[in-house]
Order: structure tokens, then C-alpha cells, then sequence
């Protein structure tokens, strides 16, 4: 039992996504979304909040106590409530919220999906895994698998009467994907091969709430040449199946054992043996060699996912740090504190309680902005009602933005719950409080889909020089348009940002030339430094546009201490936080390479 | 056979109530509006029992034509196939027997036999409608269900009369029913029912649609004055030894709470 009850910020959700940035106005002129509304939306994100708050939030502390158990047969328990969470969701159409209705979807926008995952994932991480990676897998099977299955296995999936998972990590290959070894053999029948090898790591390997489980698995084939060239991916069911559906024998896929963890401990951590104990039969999708092109096609959308995993770990911190710190009396205000029979006041009241809540709530909210507004690009990328250039244009925004959504989100979203802990002292550390699982939760989302230091090399290494640096000179120039935009109403708010703009430039420029020169150790031991410094700029042009868009209905005359919280947000955001940005430009601009030495650590 | 349910839209259970300027009621900027818990059940109710016995579910709401925004997320989307509101300007002033004018003559202009609703409605608490709406009807009440079930002409519901005692009702159709929490466990919606609340049907009537006037529902009843709650007093810590504490506590449960 959860001593502070869970809560879904709906008001800072909507004002972000129809207020901010009129995402019902813009979907609407999309001809695929003619169907749905702003009503549609708003019930859809409350039927979402409610069951995050009444089915999913009551099986998240039990479930992280409790864990995931695996028999000899590689048959997997999950916790007590997870299957019943399950069925809800797979009958109320939520694993298949954004699929296309041919595989049982609903085929809503992914800006709304996103904020019903953000909900499920904010009330119970580990449990909205297993509905994450099963839609993952089901997109890929629905556009590569064997055609007489795309329909029937992907429905199958997108209804949750199987699961799925994503299969690449190995021992000896995690961040470099391309080394991996496991082994898959033709045989006579076309497309279908024979698995040896062992995957580690897999999150949801097996459950015990459906039918069938349907891997993803990169492998190489006999004559592959070697790295990412020579990869394949293959469809590894549990149970084989025939075109109808029905299952048949057991396949020789199969959890020999659980990771032991720090957090995510409701999500089982599975070793997967293929091949080991019976021959191991995987379907061939796309052709031999494209393993890694398919997989890319799911990337941005697991990327920005895990992205939204931080904030939303991020959000249930804020808002229960929040009700903590009115609740709880502490010690008298600092005005009184030479009197020992002053009033005890509610800890919200002390100065340093208030800085590390506003700091929450100021990257909770931009973090939440940044990423409605990359799902919301990435769906009018995908639109042929908008024009090509525009499309276009988009497209390349939501690739620039995609390693800061990862990366920075999740590492802030980590900070924000370790904040949390901090806000409710000795009960933030025990487990009757929710915080304490809330950043053992969070650390995992910098490591996986890409570990944060590989997002930071991504952007700095490809992202910016991607069309010969056009993705990035459009953001700088529309970041610049909105400076502009907003300088009457917030000059000084405006300019810092601007100049921020500015030393964003002029570091990326120095790290180019640095590659320029062949320094790439040089330029790369910066990656992860720029990374965090362009997304607080990033983060901070969203809290000039909350303010702007705050400002705005202000003037119209409607006043609320919510709306008032966004100018705060800006001031609070440029004074505070954006320094850290330009002091971070600085020492990256300082060349220092000190830990490149070969002396050290020698 | 046609299944009425009476809803109404109350603020969210954990709405801190402002009271209005004028103190005759609230402020209703910024509040969230939800379908009354107890009408839920009673929406809950109704669809199981059309799920078993066929038909359709109507709700009839007396309010304003923005309440459908709630009853197609908490109706429409969850099996209620279409729903009646009367909006009205009279209806501002009425009271409970006005309103349960409106609903009656809705209910039987619409020819349903079976009538569910919430116990009470979440935000006045007066536990009125359902039994005027009955009456009006001449049809029979039975009220705090928890148990329910009926055949399509007769039927039988259980109810709590206190002290851990149930009485069991039997009788035939039509009849009010409402809904005591325990009756049931409201569904959630699904997804596609959500978007196909979108396009189910919602009628705006006014008064004079029912053949009603303002007359008829003059009200009898007047609100003119909100007040909240006196702030509970902080907890008290008795000191001294044990006979003293004892002797105090039966003096303040005696003279102070009365309660021996
Ligand atoms: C709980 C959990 C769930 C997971 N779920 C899945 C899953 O469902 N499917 C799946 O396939 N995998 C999954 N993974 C695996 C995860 O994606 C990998 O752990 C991750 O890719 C990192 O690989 P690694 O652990 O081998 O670390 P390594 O690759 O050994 O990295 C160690 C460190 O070195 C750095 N590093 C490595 N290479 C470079 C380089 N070239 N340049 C700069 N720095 C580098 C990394 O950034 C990191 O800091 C999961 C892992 C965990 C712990």
C-alpha cells in the first residue's frame, strides 16, 4: 500500500497538448485522424488516468516486492494483479491504441497514445512493459513478417492474446549490436531457419496472462558477412502455429533464467536459450541482412518511448513529493527560527523545499512538452495531407530531437525521482513511500534502447552533420523565430534563451572542427556534455512557449494560479538551470582532454 | 425492453468546493466534472441487465447540453445506446420534485420499463429524485440495492436495511431500482466503444418537447444560503498521569462529545 496516493496530472496534460500546441487543431486536418476529436481525446486520456490510477498503480509497489519467478520449463509468473491488468487492457483495445484497425487497432494519433503510455508507465513501469514491447514487436510482424501472417499474428498480438519481445542483446554484444553471434541455419523449407544461440537481457521473455510469445530475434546467417551488414531478423514463437492460428508444438525458445535487479523488478529480465535443449525454429522476416534496417523502422518510436518512461517516472515523483511536502509538518518557518514555540509548518513552507519542488516541476513539465511535441511531429510526418517540404521538415525535427528525448529525459527523469527522495527525507528512502522504487525504476531507462552515451554520440556524431547540418540549422532557426516572437513579452527571459541559442551554435561548431581536424576521440569525449547542454536549451524553449501560450489566455482575462505557474516556470528555468547549459558550453569549448591521457588509469 | 437510467454530473469526488459570491451555491470554474458515482452503478446495472435480456439503454439527464461530454464518456462509452437531456432555463431554480418531473415525463415519453439510477447524487446528497420519480410514474421504488436481477417481467433485488440485515424485494416490472455501491463494478470503457460514444445519439429536448412548462416545475424548495463546514479542530493530547488522563477523557467524551 502506497501511502501517498497516485495522481494524473491531467490539467498540465491538456494545457500541453491543446493549448500549447493545439495538437487537436493540427491532427484534425489530417484526413487518417478525421474520426476523432478533441472530446474523443479528452475521454480517452481520462479513461487512461483512471485505470493508471485503479488498476495499474495498486500492483506497482506489490509487484516490485514481489517479482517475476520462472520454472523449469522456462514458464514465467509475473505478480499478483499483473494478469488481471492485463486483461484490461487488452480488452479495452489499449496495446493496439495507435495501430492500424486491420491488426485490431484503434488507429489513434501516437501524440495521444503517447500520453496514455506516459499515464500507465508514470502509476506502474514494469507492468506497461509488457504492453510496450508486445506493440513493438507486433509493428514489425505486421509489416515484415511471412504475409500470410501479418494480419492474424499482429491482431493477435496489437488484442494481447500473445505477447512480444524485442531479442538483441547478447553477452558479448550490447551496445555493439553488430557483434552478435547466435547462429540461425535455412533448412529445407523456405524462410524458415534453425536458432542456436543465447539472448540475455530480455525484457518480458515469457508471461503468464497469454497464450503465445513471439520473439524478435537478430541472428546471422552461415555466409553473413561480419557487423551490422551480416544480421537477420527472425519471428520465434514459443508455441509454433499453423495460418489459422492454432498452436502447436513447443518451439525450442526458452527462459532458462531471471536477472536479479535493481528496479523494473515486475518486468522479467530474461535469459532466452535458442536452440539449447530442442531445435529452435525462427521465421525469416524481410530478407537476410536486413536485420537492423527493420529493426531502425521501430527506433525512433522506442527511443521517444523510454523518453517518456523517464518523464512519466519523473511525474509521479513530482506529484507525490508535492502532496508530501503540504502534509507534512516540520520545524517552524525561517522567519521564527529562534523561537522555539513558533508554529510547526508544513515542510512546502521551507525555501529549500520549495527550490527542489519548482525544479521538479519545471523539468517535469518541459520534459512533458518536448515529447507530445515529437510524437506530434512524427504524426504529421507521416501524413500525406501536408506538403512534402513540410513533412519533411518535420521529419528531420523529430530525428535531431529524438537522442534528446532519450537521453536527456531519462537522465533528468532519474534526477527528478532522486529530488523526490530527497523531498520526503527518511521517508523517501524507506519502501512504505513509493519514491525509493521510483528512481530504482528509473536508472534502467538510460541504459537501454541505446545507453545515453550512445544517444549523445548519435546526435553529436550523425544527427548534426545529417544532411549537411540542415536538421540543425532549421531547429537554431526556428528556435531563434520563437526568441523573436517572445521577446516583447519576456525580454529578458528571451534573450538569455537567445544567447543560449548562440553558445549551442558555436560549441557545435567547435566540435566540428575538431572532427574536422580527425580529432574524434577529442570531439566524442564531449558528446554526452553537448547532449545535456542543447537539451536544456531544448527544454527551456518549451518553457518560453508554456509561458507565451500562459501569457496569452492571462491577457484574455483567464487568471489561475496554474497559468501564472508557467511564467514562474520561464523565469525559474532561465535564471537557474539554462546557466548550467552555457557553463557546460564553456568547458566544452575549453578542449580539455585530460581523461584521454594514456597515463591515467594506466 | 427500454431501460431508463437517470444521471446526473456532479463535481469530482476530490473537488474542493468554493462557495459563489452570492453564497446561494457554488463557484464552477475549474471543476471537473464526472458522472455521479452512484448513477455509474446504475449505468452499470442497466447494461448487464440489457446484455442478458436485450433491449436498449437510454439516460435522461436534467441539466445543461454540455453534460453530454460526461455521458458519452461515462454512458454512451460503456454500453448506454443513446441518451435524453433536458436542458431548459427554468430549469436553474427547481428542486428535487421539479426535476423529477422532467425526468418522469422523459422516461415515459420514451415507453421504458425498467428505471436505474444512483442512490444519491454525490454532490447535494438529498437522496430525493429516484422516490419522486417513481411516484410521478406510479410505479414502485426499491432503493440502496446491492443485488439485482430480473427475468424481463419480474423481479428481484436485495437491499441493506442496516445492522448487517438484507431485506430481499421481489415484484414485477416496471420499477425504479437504485444503486447502492457494492451493486456492481463499473466497467472501464473501451477504446472503440469511446470513439463510437462519438457518434451515438444525444437528444437536447426542452420542456415543452415533454409538454411541460416553467409552471410545472415551480420550485417549493429555495437554496439561499452555502456555507462549509467548520474546520475540524486540532487533536487534542492529554497529559498527566494515567488517572488523570482517564478521568479527563470520560469528563470531555461526557460533557464535550456527550456521547455517555
Ligand atoms: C532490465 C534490462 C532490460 C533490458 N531489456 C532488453 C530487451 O528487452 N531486449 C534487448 O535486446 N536488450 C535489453 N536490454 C539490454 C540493454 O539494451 C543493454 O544492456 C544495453 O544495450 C547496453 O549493453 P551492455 O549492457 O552490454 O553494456 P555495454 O555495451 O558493455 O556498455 C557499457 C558502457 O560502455 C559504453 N559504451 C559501449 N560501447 C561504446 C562505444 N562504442 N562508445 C562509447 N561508449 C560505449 C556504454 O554507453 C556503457 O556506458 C535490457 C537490459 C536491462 C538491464
Amino acid at each position: 500500500m502506497s501511502s501517498i496516493a497516485f495522481d494524473a496530472d491531467l490539467q498540465d496534460i491538456f494545457f500541453t497538448v491543446f493549448e500549447q500546441l493545439d495538437a487537436d487543431g493540427r491532427l484534425g486536418e489530417i484526413a487518417r485522424f478525421a474520426d476523432f476529436d478533441k472530446e474523443t481525446y479528452q475521454a480517452t486520456v481520462e479513461e487512461a488516468a483512471r485505470i493508471a490510477t485503479e488498476v495499474l498503480n495498486p500492483i506497482n509497489g506489490p509487484g516490485d516486492r514481489q517479482g517475476c519467478k520462472v520454472d523449469d520449463d522456462g514458464n514465467v509468473t509475473t505478480p499478483e494483479g499483473y494478469a488481471e491488468a492485463w486483461r484490461t487492457f487488452s480488452e479495452g483495445g489499449w496495446i493496439g491504441m495507435n495501430a492500424d484497425p486491420e491488426v485490431g487497432g484503434v488507429g489513434l494519433p501516437n501524440t495521444i497514445a503517447m500520453i496514455c503510455t506516459e499515464l500507465f508507465s508514470s502509476a506502474a513501469t514494469a507492468f506497461s512493459m509488457y504492453p510496450g514491447l508486445t506493440a513493438g514487436a507486433a509493428r514489425l510482424v505486421h509489416k515484415f513478417a511471412p504475409e500470410a501472417w501479418q494480419l492474424p499474428v499482429a491482431t493477435k498480438m496489437f488484442t494481447g492474446e500473445w505477447g512480444g519481445t524485442m531479442c538483441l542483446t547478447e553477452a558479448g554484444a550490447g551496445t555493439a549490436v553488430g557483434d552478435n553471434r547466435t547462429r540461425a541455419t535455412p533448412t529445407d523449407e523456405p524462410g524458415v531457419y534453425l536458432l542456436e544461440g543465447e539472448k540475455i537481457f530480455i525484457s518480458g521473455g515469457d508471461a503468464d496472462f497469454y497464450d503465445n510469445v513471439v520473439h524478435m530475434v537478430l541472428a546471422r546467417t552461415p555466409d553473413a558477412p561480419s557487423g551490422s551488414r551480416g544480421i537477420s531478423i527472425f519471428l520465434v514463437p514459443k508455441f509454433e502455429f499453423d495460418d489459422d492460428m492454432n498452436l502447436g508444438e513447443r518451439n525450442g525458445a526458452k527462459v532458462v533464467g531471471l536477472e536479479h535487479k535493481m528496479g523494473i523488478n515486475g518486468s522479467a529480465t530474461c535469459v532466452l536459450a535458442l536452440g539449447a535443449d530442442k531445435p529452435c525454429k525462427g521465421w525469416l522476416l524481410g530478407e537476410e541482412g536486413q536485420g537492423l534496417p527493420i529493426m531502425f523502422h521501430l527506433m525512433n518510436e522506442a527511443r521517444i518511448g523510454v523518453g517518456v518512461q523517464g518523464q512519466s517516472v519523473a511525474a509521479a515523483a513530482y506529484t507525490y513529493a508535492l502532496k508530501y511536502a503540504k502534509d507534512r509538518v516540520q520545524g517552524a518557518s525561517v522567519e521564527n527560527f529562534k523561537n522555539p514555540d513558533a508554529p510547526r509548518v508544513a515542510i512546502i513552507e521551507h525555501p529549500d523545499v520549495r527550490r527542489m519542488l519548482m525544479t521538479m516541476k519545471v523539468l517535469v513539465e518541459t520534459m512533458r512538452a518536448l515529447l507530445y511535441r515529437v510524437a506530434l511531429y512524427e504524426d504529421l510526418s507521416h501524413s500525406d495531407d501536408l506538403e512534402e517540404s513540410k513533412r519533411k521538415k518535420l521529419a528531420n525535427r523529430v530525428d535531431l530531437l529524438v537522442p534528446i528525448a532519450k537521453a536527456h529525459c531519462t537522465d533528468l527523469g532519474f534526477d527528478v525521482c532522486v529530488t523526490g527522495v530527497q523531498v520526503l527525507g527518511g521517508y523517501g528512502y524507506i519502501n512504505e513511500y513509493p519514491l525509493e522504487q521510483l528512481v530504482r525504476d528509473a536508472k534502467i531507462m538510460s541504459i537501454y534502447e541505446g545507453t545515453n552515451g550512445v544517444q549523445a554520440m548519435d546526435l553529436l556524431g550523425r544527427k548534426l552533420r545529417m544532411k549537411g547540418g540542415a536538421l540543425f540549422m532549421e531547429w537554431l532557426g526556428d528556435s531563434q523565430k520563437l526568441v523573436q516572437k517572445t521577446s516583447g513579452d519576456f525580454p529578458a527571459e528571451a534573450e538569455a534563451i537567445g544567447k543560449a541559442l548562440g553558445h549551442v551554435g558555436q560549441t557545435a561548431m567547435h566540435l566540428g572542427a575538431l572532427g574536422q581536424k580527425g580529432k574524434l576521440a577529442d570531439a566524442m569525449l564531449q558528446a554526452t556534455p553537448f547532449q545535456a547542454m542543447m537539451g536544456h536549451v531544448v527544454l527551456a524553449l518549451e518553457a518560453l512557449d508554456q509561458a507565451r501560450v500562459a501569457k496569452a489566455k492571462i491577457e484574455a482575462g483567464e487568471d489561475s494560479a496554474y497559468l501564472h505557474g508557467k511564467l514562474l516556470n520561464l523565469t525559474f528555468f532561465v535564471k537557474n538551470l539554462l546557466p548550467e547549459a552555457i557553463a557546460t558550453g564553456k568547458a566544452i569549448q575549453s578542449g580539455d582532454t585530460s581523461c584521454l591521457d594514456e597515463r591515467l588509469f594506466a | 425492453m427500454k431501460i431508463g437510467v437517470c444521471v446526473k454530473v456532479a463535481p469530482d469526488t476530490d473537488t474542493r468546493i468554493k462557495i459563489s459570491g452570492d453564497g446561494a451555491g457554488i463557484e464552477e470554474s475549474g471543476i471537473k466534472w464526472i458522472v455521479s458515482p452512484y448513477d455509474s452503478f446504475g449505468i452499470e446495472e442497466a447494461v448487464q441487465t440489457q446484455e442478458a435480456q436485450g433491449g436498449e439503454v437510454i439516460l435522461f439527464s436534467a441539466g445543461p447540453k454540455d453534460w453530454q461530454t460526461q455521458l458519452r464518456a461515462g454512458g454512451l462509452a460503456v454500453g448506454a445506446e443513446r441518451a435524453v437531456i433536458v436542458d431548459d432555463p427554468a430549469l436553474a431554480g427547481t428542486d428535487p420534485l421539479g426535476i423529477a418531473r422532467v425526468l418522469a415525463a422523459g422516461i415515459a415519453s420514451e415507453g421504458c420499463e425498467l428505471v436505474f439510477t444512483g442512490k444519491q447524487a454525490i454532490d447535494d446528497d438529498n437522496v430525493q429524485v429516484p422516490a419522486m420519480v417513481a411516484e410521478l410514474l406510479g410505479w414502485p421504488h426499491v432503493s440502496f440495492v446491492t443485488d439485482f436481477s430480473t427475468d424481463g417481467s419480474t423481479f428481484t433485488a436485495t437491499r441493506n436495511v442496516g445492522g448487517g440485515t438484507q431485506e430481499v424485494v421481489t415484484g414485477s416490472l416496471p420499477v425504479v431500482i437504485t444503486a447502492e455501491r457494492g451493486l456492481n463494478t463499473p466497467r472501464y470503457a473501451k477504446l472503440p466503444a469511446i470513439m463510437k460514444a462519438k457518434r451515438k445519439k444525444v437528444d437536447v429536448k426542452s420542456l415543452g418537447d415533454l409538454d411541460l412548462s416553467a409552471d410545472d416545475i415551480t420550485p417549493a424548495v429555495q437554496l439561499t444560503n452555502f456555507s462549509l463546514p467548520p474546520e475540524r479542530p486540532a487533536g487534542r493530547k492529554l497529559e498527566g498521569d494515567v488517572d488523570t488522563m482517564v478521568q479527563e477523557l470520560v469528563r470531555l467524551l461526557r460533557e464535550e462529545a456527550k456521547v455517555i
